[in-house]
């Protein structure tokens, strides 16, 4: 791309920066030349020129244009800033409904004339259990909202328009289909159809098998459900984003930025796969993966790693899977500052770092981000810690001026000639899974966990030996600690109501109808022997769903009928 | 001399397990033998402590509610009149320690604990545990 003669003036002067530098720095200090490494251990240079990226330099593109390295649309956030997604939850859904409606009130944002909850369900409810089972005593209302029957839903969402409200109800993944089946169910009591819907299922049970030490389904049946609901979606309801990509709790066991890409990209294959055996067509449902990746701490690299992200995403539905759609190429993405990069030292140290991720998220254009509160690693966030880590968002879109300009960092010779070094990172670990025969392969063997807990180790001794710097950690230490204020849930008063509740409802029901529609259930699951035949199942749970199931009931079900296994 | 044998648990809820894994390590690297299995009720606590025959019990909390385990636990010990020296990792807020510390946890470490210093609590515990 450049002329001959600017490349030769770039390579002569960098021949005399090496000149002076060995002068200066090798000879006088001892310093070697060689450079760092990133987060990700890939080598990068002290400093960059053109001669580093001519030969990628052709493709550096435009923001809007295919691979979209640059950023999804034309203009990124001149118009229409990254949407403000907060992850939310606590205790009742009454205690949840109180905190959606300050969040509105401080401004969390999706858009114009849009809403958007991403409601975390409690650990009960995350891991498939209703509030009333043995197995969740102490855990009902904690790190998120009891939810198990459709009046959960009403308290959570009744007066606001669903066509116009988009929902999440975090889960690990393991009961996406009842919690989809009730919200659909729900939506056609208050008079919408299911296409009328906007929202997301986490649909990623294999994900949370990996990381969050979630029972799973038995391999092969864990790809089914997944499809299941894929189709579904496809299918019924245009404005559903069947499944949430998660890179960022895959990123939250230790591993590189690099890893998390490919990894995360490794499932995507997996899936659209499985998708199109089950008789989809790509171009109809890979625009309805979303995605969402952590934020971490290597400020550069991180901005990089959403451009190889985008770039990588356009070029497989291109020309592994053929797509023809503009937006199949499109891949959207929802960032979340690393919760394992906070401290409980020094506790308002977090917002800086929070602030710095959030930055490079938005210079990598993300499409919508989570900002963490500055006390998280003390307890569940605080309203007043919730309202400064929106002000991140907030300080950032109107005051820094950073979204004048779309992809600012575009051209730079170090941003784009990383974009290209991790690009190729990522495609060799990707080959890498897909030789171990793929995805789901990789998990079962445990070549995965492995990965993750070796790097989780040796980060963590790096820590302790100094070599990595965490400011109030293990340098600038405070023997006094600032205490701030922490957020208290009156639990077990929670968990309590939350029972009494849950045994109402199934007192209130018809528990013969209750009884056929759960048999039902598990009769399409027997049946469901291949991926071909997805689509089997959910009619029976939009049924059990009508016949007032609890979320937990239809899970046990499943796991009775397809299996489990414990990680 | 046989080692010292400690029970890592935590609930099969806790999703958080870097912190419970990364010290479970550096107790094996500090000479003790180590057990790993997270429970489902907290009875199993107490009855895997007894079948491994172990000498104390290190129990991670980061998402779960660790006064509500804790007083579920020491109510078993109370029953069954055995008791194990319990550590507690995890993220658990400042104003519960004191309260943890009554029911009768050895210690509470946070997150960011030096684990150097953490070790060498589990090796005090033993130099004073009457089950040495």
């Amino acid at each position: 791309m450049y002329k001959e003669d600017i490349l030769e003036d770039a390579k002569s002067c960098e021949r005399e920066w090496e000149k002076k530098s060995k002068k200066i720095y090798e000879k006088k200090m001892g310093v070697n030349l060689s450079g760092f490494k990133t987060n990700s251990n890939i080598p990068i240079k002290y400093v960059y020129g053109p001669q580093d990226v001519n030969e990628q330099s052709e493709n550096f593109g435009m923001p809007g244009v295919y691979p979209y390295t640059r950023g999804l649309y034309p203009l990124t956030y001149q118009y229409t800033p990254w949407m403000t997604q907060f992850l939310h939850g606590y205790g009742l859904p009454d205690h949840t409904r109180e905190r959606m409606e300050k969040l509105l009130k401080e401004g969390m944002a999706a858009g114009k004339g849009v809403l958007a909850f991403n409601v975390e369900c409690d650990l009960a409810t995350a891991h498939g259990y209703d509030p009333d089972s043995n197995l969740v005593k102490g855990a009902v209302g904690v790190s998120g909202v009891t939810v198990s029957k459709m009046e959960d839903l009403e308290i959570l969402f009744n007066g606001f328009d669903l066509t116009k409200t988009r929902v999440v109800l975090t889960t690990k993944g393991i009961n996406d289909l009842a919690i989809l089946g009730m919200y659909i169910v729900y939506g056609k009591k208050r008079g919408y159809e299911p296409d009328m819907l906007m929202g997301q299922s986490q649909n990623r049970v294999k994900n949370s098998f990996i990381t969050s030490n979630v029972r799973g389904f038995l391999p092969q049946n864990q790809l089914k459900l997944q499809v299941e609901l894929i189709k579904y979606a496809t299918l019924n309801m245009p404005n559903w984003n069947h499944t949430n990509l998660c890179g960022y709790n895959l990123r939250e066991t230790g591993i590189t930025a690099v890893q998390e890409v490919a990894f995360t990209l490794a499932e995507a294959i997996e899936l659209i796969e499985e998708g199109i055996r089950a008789g989809l067509d790509p171009d109809d449902f890979v625009s309805r993966f979303s995605t969402q990746l952590a934020i971490g701490m290597d400020f550069f690299e991180e901005v990089v790693k959403f451009r190889a992200f985008r770039k990588i995403w356009a070029k497989v539905m291109k020309e592994r899977f053929n797509c023809k759609k503009e937006k199949s190429f499109m891949l959207r993405v929802h960032a979340h500052t690393a919760g394992s990069s906070l401290t409980a030292q020094q506790p308002l140290n977090n917002v800086i770092r929070t602030t710095l991720e959030a930055l490079s998220a938005a210079l990598g254009g993300v499409q919508s981000m989570h900002t963490s509160s500055y006390d998280e690693a003390i307890n569940l966030p605080s309203e007043e810690a919730v309202t400064t880590a929106l002000r991140v968002n907030q300080i950032l879109q109107h005051e820094s001026g950073i979204t004048r300009v779309s992809d600012p960092l575009g051209g730079s010779y170090f941003i784009e000639s990383l974009t290209g070094q991790m690009e190729e990172e990522i495609l060799k670990i990707i080959n890498e899974i897909e030789e171990r025969g793929g995805f789901t392969k990789c998990m079962v063997t445990g070549w995965f966990k492995e990965l993750m807990e070796t790097e989780s180790y040796t980060w963590r001794e790096k820590v302790r030996k100094g070599e990595i710097t965490i400011v109030g950690l293990n340098k600038y230490k405070k023997e006094e600690e600032f205490d701030v204020p922490v957020f208290t849930l009156e639990q077990e008063k929670t968990e309590k109501i939350a029972i009494e509740r849950i045994k109402k409802w199934k007192q209130n029901r018809n528990n013969s109808a209750v009884e056929s529609a759960l048999s039902k259930v598990k009769e399409r699951a027997k049946e469901f022997e291949t991926i071909e035949q997805a689509g089997i199942l959910m009619p029976a749970v939009l049924e059990a769903m009508e016949a007032k199931c609890t979320i937990g009931e239809v899970t046990e079900v499943l796991f009775e009928t397809l299996g489990t296994v414990y990680p | 001399m046989n080692k010292s044998k400690v029970l890592m648990t935590r609930s099969h809820l806790e999703a958080h397990d870097r912190g419970v894994k990364y010290i479970l390590r550096k107790l094996v690297e500090g000479g003790f033998e180590v057990v790993y299995t997270p429970f489902r009720e907290i009875k199993e606590i107490y009855e895997i402590a007894m079948e491994e025959d172990v000498d104390i019990i290190g129990l991670s909390c980061s998402a779960t509610n660790s006064l509500y385990i804790v007083s579920a636990l020491m109510e078993i010990f109370e029953k069954k009149q055995e008791n194990f020296p319990v550590i507690i990792g995890g993220v658990v807020p400042n104003m519960d320690i004191p309260k943890l510390k009554e029911m009768g946890i050895k210690e509470v470490f946070g997150p960011g604990s030096d684990p150097d210093e953490i070790v060498e609590f589990f090796k005090n515990i033993m130099g004073n545990s009457p089950r040495n």
